[in-house]
């Protein structure tokens, strides 16, 4: 991936403590998908992680190390979902997570499983409240230690078991009437 | 481990692997954020208007003051509807069947994918829908070669072109997000959007889109007035010229205070 315009800039402006291309090639993917999980539209997704992108970029001096760098995202990326959803909520158009996933299995059988198993987990984590819904996707989807839950989120640690666990019940309950209609 | 667990498992897997980006995905990201590092605040975008008080324009990093961003409003908002009412009275002098309106050959040429039908009336826009392309009448080959010059001067033009489907939607892809930007009041964004998209696609189908865009971009960021913004839109793009001209003289803007 060739950026010259970021060499450009980084050789410029006083070199951060975090190296920016490092960080974004670690934590492109989680951002990705924790704006999706957090519920950001498929079609807004490349503006809301520029801009989580760009406030990293513009913060890194601010880093202090309290946290660890996907920790700190995380709260980045919190805000920036937070004002997407708004601004999308008063300009009415929400767009559900589940119409739009796509699946890069190798066949057919698998594509529609993952599309299936996908749609599900996206609706499920719809329904959930906001609370459970965060602790749910970076404990369970991003298989981020619980510690780390509760530091991104700000939480007291057994805050964060109870929601996982309240989460998690949720989730096999909805399993269990999935399993029980087909 | 239970059934329900391994059933959990799976499909939180599949979940990870449908939301996941590709690789594509990392390098559109990356190479937005790049530039959006590298845009300077204000060189880029003002060559085209007429110079202006320094000391009046917003700094690169300060939020539009709101009694500017209200009167670019109120104005842009206003210059749109009397271009929208120009154009429309201009359209419906066209059909009447008087001696004096002009004959078909005076309207817009139009090919043959895009032939209407006699009764059919042109509906002129000041500001043209960024996003449905449905409804978008076909322009004329000189039409399209009017509007297809780049944007901004930044445009190599020997770049090489895309398919024209992919370019295509690529355009109407950009074009969404900038006027998403336009809409959440981030004109810095809009520009940006605007200067990618004319150097990924420089001959696109939405020439005028852009340049409407831009100049809205430009309003908000309070380059130039929003008078000679308007000329200029209103004065470079052939079938707005044609129909202008066909309504009302070309007089001059007014003077600004």
């Amino acid at each position: 991936m060739s950026s010259p315009a970021l060499d450009q800039s980084e050789a410029e402006g006083p070199r951060p403590a975090l190296d920016f291309r490092a960080l974004y090639a670690e934590h492109f993917g989680f951002v990705w998908r924790c704006l999706r999980s957090l519920g950001i539209a498929p079609d807004a997704l490349d503006d809301a992680t520029q801009e989580v992108f760009l406030t990293v970029y513009r913060r890194l001096s601010d880093f202090r190390g309290d946290s660890t760098p996907r920790t700190w995202i995380y709260g980045i990326l919190r805000n920036v979902a937070a004002n997407q959803r708004r601004s999308s909520r008063r300009r009415g158009d929400e767009t559900l997570l589940s119409t739009h996933v796509t699946s890069l299995a190798p066949g057919p059988l698998d594509d529609l499983q993952d599309r299936q198993a996908a749609e599900f987990t996206a609706q499920f984590l719809l329904g959930l409240d906001e609370k459970k819904r965060q602790v749910f996707a970076l404990a369970m989807l991003e298989e981020l230690p619980i510690p780390e839950v509760a530091a991104a989120l700000g939480i007291n640690l057994n805050t964060a078991y109870t929601r996982l666990r309240a989460a998690r019940s949720e989730f096999h309950r909805a399993l269990a009437r999935r399993g029980a209609r087909t | 481990m239970t059934d329900l667990e391994a059933e959990e498992r799976r499909y939180l897997e599949s979940a990870r692997r449908v939301l996941s980006p590709s690789a594509a995905d990392a390098e559109r990201v990356l190479a937005a954020v790049s530039r959006a590092i590298a845009l300077p605040g204000t060189e880029a975008f003002d060559t085209k208007i007429p110079e202006s008080d320094p000391s009046k324009l917003l700094g690169a990093g300060s939020r539009l003051s709101l009694p500017r961003w209200l009167l670019a409003a109120v104005l842009a908002g206003g210059f749109g509807g009397l271009g929208y009412g120009a154009g429309f009275r201009a359209g419906e002098r066209s059909l009447l069947p008087s001696p004096a309106a002009p004959s078909e050959s005076a309207l817009p040429h139009r090919n043959s994918e895009g032939e209407r039908s006699a009764g059919e009336r042109v509906m002129p826009s000041a500001a043209p829908a960024l996003v449905d392309t449905r409804s978008k009448p076909a322009r004329t080959s000189s039409a399209r070669a009017e509007t297809s010059a780049p944007i901004h001067s930044a445009a190599p033009p020997e770049k090489p072109e895309k398919p024209e489907s992919d370019s295509l939607s690529e355009e109407v892809r950009t074009l969404r997000r900038v006027e998403r930007a336009l809409r959440e009041q981030n004109p810095r964004l809009a520009l940006a959007l605007l200067g990618d998209l004319d150097r990924a696609v420089p001959s696109g189908q939405f020439g005028e889109e852009r340049l409407a865009a831009s100049i809205q971009a430009r309003c908000l960021l309070g380059y130039g007035s929003p008078w000679a913004l308007r000329e200029e839109f209103v004065h470079s793009h052939g079938l707005y010229v044609e129909r202008r001209s066909r309504v009302q003289p070309r007089r001059r803007a007014p003077e600004r205070r």
